[in-house]
C-alpha cells in the first residue's frame, strides 16, 4: 500500500529536475518504455503511451496491468536466467541418452534450464511470500520435462497448457522433500558435483545466489596443506586455519544436498532422480551434521524453511531485485537504500512484486540523466540509459514485429550460443560468460543489424497479409499508397517511430525518412522500402536503449 | 548381468563386435563398451560400461578376487528391459580364518521399463569378516528397494559372536515426510530397537528377524560366488 502511494506521487506531475537531486528524472513517456521492458519485455502500445502522454498518474494503472501480463513471468524467467545462470548449453548428459532426436537439442536444453527459473517466476508473479522459491512443494514443466523427469502435473487440467508448449506446476514422484527450486533437477544438473568436490560447489551456488555471501570471494590459501588424500583433505578443512574460514560454513551446507549425489556423473538414470536413501551421506562422507550458518538441519526438508529465515536471504533477493532493475552491482553506498526498502519489504509480506514496485520508485530507477550536483565518484556507475539485455532485444523486435529469430529445429538464436548469437548478442551462457553486456560493441552492433533487416522484411510480409485489425505494425497504414509526399506516410512514419523509439518524430526525421523510402523504392519497391525504414528503426540507438 | 555381458564378450571379442573392447593390462582384464549392440534373440544393450575383473591372486597365502564396474546402460534382454546407472565393486579374499569379502554397490538399478519407475536405490556398502562362530557383517550406507521406504544404515552389525544375529548399531528409516527416524539397536541384543526422533523416543520395533535374513542371504551369495 505504501509503495502504491510513493508511485502515485511519482507519476503525478511531469519529469523535472528538483533542486539539489542527483538525478534528472525520465518523462512519462520514456519512464513507461523503462517500466514496460522491464516488467514484460516489451514497449509500450500506441495506445499505452498516449495515455500517459495525456495523463502521467496512468501510468500507475499500466504498470499493474504489466505486472499482472503473463509476459511478467516470462520476463523475470529471463532475469532471474540471467542471474542463476542456469541456462547453459550443455550438460553431463546429452538429449540423445533420453532417446529424444538430437534435433531436439536445444528444447532439451532450455527446458532443463529453464526449470527452476519458471519456479522462481511463478512465485514471483503470485501473490505469495518469495521466499516460497525455496520451501513450496513441486516445480514447474513442460512436456520435455514430464518425459525425462519422474513428474507429473499437480493439475490434470493442466495437460492443455503443457500440450500447447506452455509451463505448468507439477510434482516430482521420486520421494523428495518440499523445497523450490532447491529441489529442481535443473539446479543441480547446472550446478553438479564431483567425488571429491562432495557438493560444495553446490552449497557455494546456495551461497552465492539465495544469501549474496560468494564463497569465491575469500582468499584461497593452500599452504600447509601436505596430505592430498581424501582423508587428507578432509582433516585440512577442519585443522587448517587457511581452509576453515571457508569449509566450516561450506561443508555443513554442502551436506544438505547430498539426495542429488550421483555416483556416475554422467548416468542419466542417476541424474534424473532425487536418491532419498543418499540423503544422510552427507553427515557420513563429511562427517559432519548439515546446518546453515551454525543451524542445524534436521533433514532436507528443513533447509528451504531455515535458509529463507537466514537474515541475509531477504537482504540478498534485494540485492538482487536491485541490480537486474538499476543494471549494475550493488555496493556498500547503497546499504541505506537497499535496507529501507528490505524492511518495507518484509513487513508488507514479503511479495516480489512489492520489491519491484519499490525499486522502480527510486529516483535511480527513474533517472534519464545524472544533475550537474551529482558526484561522479558515487553514481558514475548509474545506468541512466541502459542497453536492452538480448532477451529485451529479442522480445521488444517480436512483439513489434512478430519476428523470432529461429532456425528449422525451433532454436531460438538469440537464446543459444551452440546454435546462434547470445554471447554476441550481450547475453551469458552461463558457463564462460557470467555477465551481460551494458554496453554496446561491434559484435553486438552487427547482430542488431542482420536481426532489424530480417525483422522488418518480416514485418512488412506479415502485416501485407494480414487484415489491419490483425497488423501488429502498420495498423491503418495502406502500404502501397501512402507514400511520400502524403498526410498518411508522415502519420505512418510518426506511428512507427511512436511505437519503436517511444517519442514523435520532427519535421526533419519525417523528411530524411521519407527521401530515405525514396532512394530505396527507385532501387527496389515499396515494401522493401518499408522493410528498409523499419530495420533503420530498430537499429537506431534510441531503440535498444531505454 | 555381468555374467552376461562377460560371456557376451568372450564369445565374440573386440574384432567381432565394435561395441567391445576387452583388454588385458597386468592382472586386471577390461571389458569396455560404448554405444548400441544388438544380439541375438533380438537382444540389446545401449550404453557404456567399464568393468573390470582382477585376477585370482594369492597374498601372503591369502586368495584375492575382484571386480568392479562404472555403468550407464539400458538394455533389452529376453523381452524385458532394464536400466543401470551406478557403480560397484567386491572384493573377495579367502583367508585361513574364512571368507571375507567388501561390496559397495551405488547407483540407480531398474528391471522394469522406462524412465522413472520404482527402481532399486543404493549407496550401500557391505563388509564381512569371518570369526570362529561365523561372519561379521557390517553394512553402511542407503537402500530404497522399489516401492519402500528409503533406509540408512549407520555401520549396523549382524554377527554371529555380537549379539547372535541380533543387529546391532542404527538404522535409520525415512518416513514419507522426508524425516529420518532412528532405531537404535543396543547391546541387549533382542532384535529390536529404540525408535527416535531427533532426541525423543517415540517406541521401540523389532525388524531384527529380516535384517538377520539378508544378511545371512547375502553372506551365503559370496561364499557361492568364490567358491564357483
Amino acid at each position: 500500500m505504501i509503495a502504491l502511494a510513493l508511485l502515485l506521487l511519482a507519476c503525478e506531475g511531469p519529469a523535472a529536475e528538483a533542486p539539489g537531486a542527483v538525478f534528472v528524472p525520465l518523462d512519462t513517456p520514456a519512464l513507461a518504455r523503462r517500466i514496460s521492458l522491464d516488467l514484460r519485455g516489451t514497449l509500450p502500445t500506441i495506445d499505452e503511451l498516449e495515455a500517459v502522454e495525456a495523463d502521467p498518474s496512468a501510468l500507475t494503472e499500466l504498470m499493474e496491468a504489466w505486472a499482472a501480463d503473463p509476459l511478467h513471468e516470462e520476463r523475470l524467467v529471463a532475469v532471474f536466467g540471467e542471474q542463476w545462470l542456469t541456462l547453459v548449453d550443455a550438460y553431463n548428459v546429452p538429449v540423445t541418452d533420453f532417446g529424444i532426436s538430437a534435433s531436439e537439442d536445444y528444447r532439451f536444453l532450455r527446458s532443463v534450464g529453464q526449470e527452476p527459473l519458471r519456479l522462481l517466476a511463478r512465485v514471483a508473479t503470485e501473490d505469495v511470500p518469495y521466499s516460497e522459491i525455496v520451501t513450496r512443494e513441486g516445480t514447474m514443466a513442460n512436456q520435455t520435462l514430464l518425459e525425462i523427469f519422474p513428474l507429473e502435473l499437480l493439475d490434470d487440467a493442466d495437460q492443455a497448457t503443457v500440450d500447447a508448449g506452455g509451463w505448468a506446476p507439477a510434482l516430482y514422484t521420486d520421494g523428495r522433500p518440499a523445497g523450490g527450486i532447491l529441489m529442481s533437477n535443473g539446479l543441480w544438473w547446472r550446478y553438479d558435483s564431483t567425488l571429491n568436490n562432495l557438493n560444495r560447489g553446490r552449497a557455494a551456488a546456495i551461497a552465492r545466489h539465495l544469501l549474496c555471501a560468494d564463497f569465491l570471494e575469500r582468499p584461497l590459501v593452500f599452504e600447509g596443506v601436505d596430505d592430498f588424500s581424501t582423508d587428507g583433505l578432509l582433516e585440512a578443512t577442519r585443522s587448517n586455519p587457511a581452509c576453515i574460514s571457508c569449509h566450516s560454513g561450506l561443508d555443513p551446507l554442502a551436506a544438505n544436498l547430498f539426495g542429488f549425489w550421483w555416483f556416475d556423473d554422467k548416468d542419466a538414470h542417476e541424474m534424473v532422480r532425487y536418491h532419498p536413501s543418499r540423503e544422510p551421506l552427507g553427515e557420513s562422507y563429511l562427517k559432519l551434521q548439515p546446518s546453515v550458518s551454525g543451524t542445524p538441519v534436521p533433514g532436507p526438508a528443513y533447509l528451504g524453511q531455515i535458509l529463507s529465515e537466514d537474515p541475509r536471504f531477504w537482504s540478498c533477493a534485494v540485492q538482487r531485485a536491485a541490480s537486474a532493475l538499476w543494471r549494475r552491482d550493488t555496493t556498500e553506498d547503497d546499504f541505506e537504500t537497499l535496507e529501507a526498502i528490505r524492511s518495507e519489504l518484509v513487513a508488507s509480506g514479503g511479495r516480489y512484486a512489492t520489491l519491484e514496485r519499490l525499486l522502480m520508485d527510486t529516483d535511480e530507477y527513474r533517472a534519464g540523466d545524472l544533475s550537474a550536483d551529482a558526484d561522479p565518484e558515487r553514481w558514475g556507475e548509474a545506468r541512466t540509459t541502459r542497453l536492452m539485455s538480448v532477451e529485451q532485444l529479442r522480445s521488444a523486435v517480436l512483439g513489434v514485429t512478430g519476428y523470432d529469430w529461429v532456425n528449422e529445429d525451433g532454436a531460438v538464436l538469440l537464446d543459444s550460443d551452440k546454435e546462434g548469437y547470445r554471447v554476441m548478442a550481450g547475453g551469458v551462457d552461463g558457463d564462460v560468460v557470467l555477465q551481460p553486456l551494458l554496453e554496446p560493441t561491434v559484435t553486438r552492433t552487427l547482430v542488431t543489424r542482420r536481426l532489424a533487416q530480417m525483422a522488418g522484411e518480416a514485418a512488412v510480409a506479415r502485416d501485407q497479409a494480414l487484415p489491419d485489425a490483425e497488423r501488429l505494425l502498420f495498423q491503418g497504414v495502406d502500404l502501397d499508397a501512402d507514400l511520400p509526399g502524403t498526410v498518411g506516410f508522415d502519420d505512418a512514419v510518426t506511428l512507427l517511430r511512436l511505437r519503436m523509439l517511444g517519442e514523435r518524430p520532427d519535421a526533419d526525421t519525417l523528411e530524411t525518412d521519407a527521401a530515405f523510402f525514396s532512394q530505396v523504392a527507385a532501387l527496389s519497391d515499396t515494401d522493401q522500402s518499408w522493410a528498409s525504414l523499419v530495420a533503420v528503426i530498430l537499429q537506431d540507438p534510441q531503440f535498444w536503449t531505454y | 548381468m555381468n555374467s552376461w555381458l562377460w560371456a557376451m564378450a568372450e564369445a565374440e571379442n573386440a574384432e567381432a563386435d565394435p561395441c567391445f573392447r576387452v583388454t588385458t593390462v597386468g592382472s586386471d582384464t577390461s571389458v569396455s563398451w560404448q554405444g548400441t549392440c544388438a544380439h541375438e534373440d533380438d537382444d540389446t544393450i545401449e550404453g557404456t560400461l567399464l568393468l573390470t575383473l582382477r585376477d585370482e591372486t594369492t597374498i601372503e597365502g591369502d586368495r584375492h578376487l575382484s571386480l568392479s564396474y562404472l555403468a550407464s546402460m539400458d538394455g533389452v534382454l529376453e523381452g524385458s528391459g532394464w536400466e543401470v546407472g551406478g557403480t560397484g565393486s567386491a572384493t573377495v579374499m579367502e583367508t585361513a580364518a574364512g571368507v571375507s569379502f567388501q561390496a559397495e554397490v551405488g547407483g540407480t538399478y531398474d528391471l522394469g521399463e522406462g524412465w522413472a519407475t520404482d527402481d532399486l536405490d543404493t549407496s550401500l556398502q557391505m563388509k564381512g569378516d569371518p570369526t570362529d562362530s561365523g561372519v561379521n557383517m557390517t553394512f553402511t550406507g542407503g537402500v530404497t528397494p522399489p516401492d519402500q521406504a528409503s533406509l540408512y544404515l549407520w555401520d549396523l552389525v549382524v554377527s554371529p559372536s555380537l549379539c547372535a544375529n541380533a543387529p546391532l548399531g542404527v538404522l535409520s528409516v525415512r518416513d514419507p515426510s522426508s524425516v529420518w527416524l532412528d532405531v537404535v539397536f543396543d547391546e541387549r541384543c533382542s532384535g529390536c530397537g529404540t525408535v527416535y526422533w531427533a532426541d525423543e523416543i517415540l517406541g521401540e520395533t523389532c525388524p531384527g528377524d529380516a535384517i538377520m535374513s539378508v544378511a545371512e542371504r547375502l553372506q551365503l551369495r559370496f561364499s557361492d560366488e568364490l567358491t564357483r
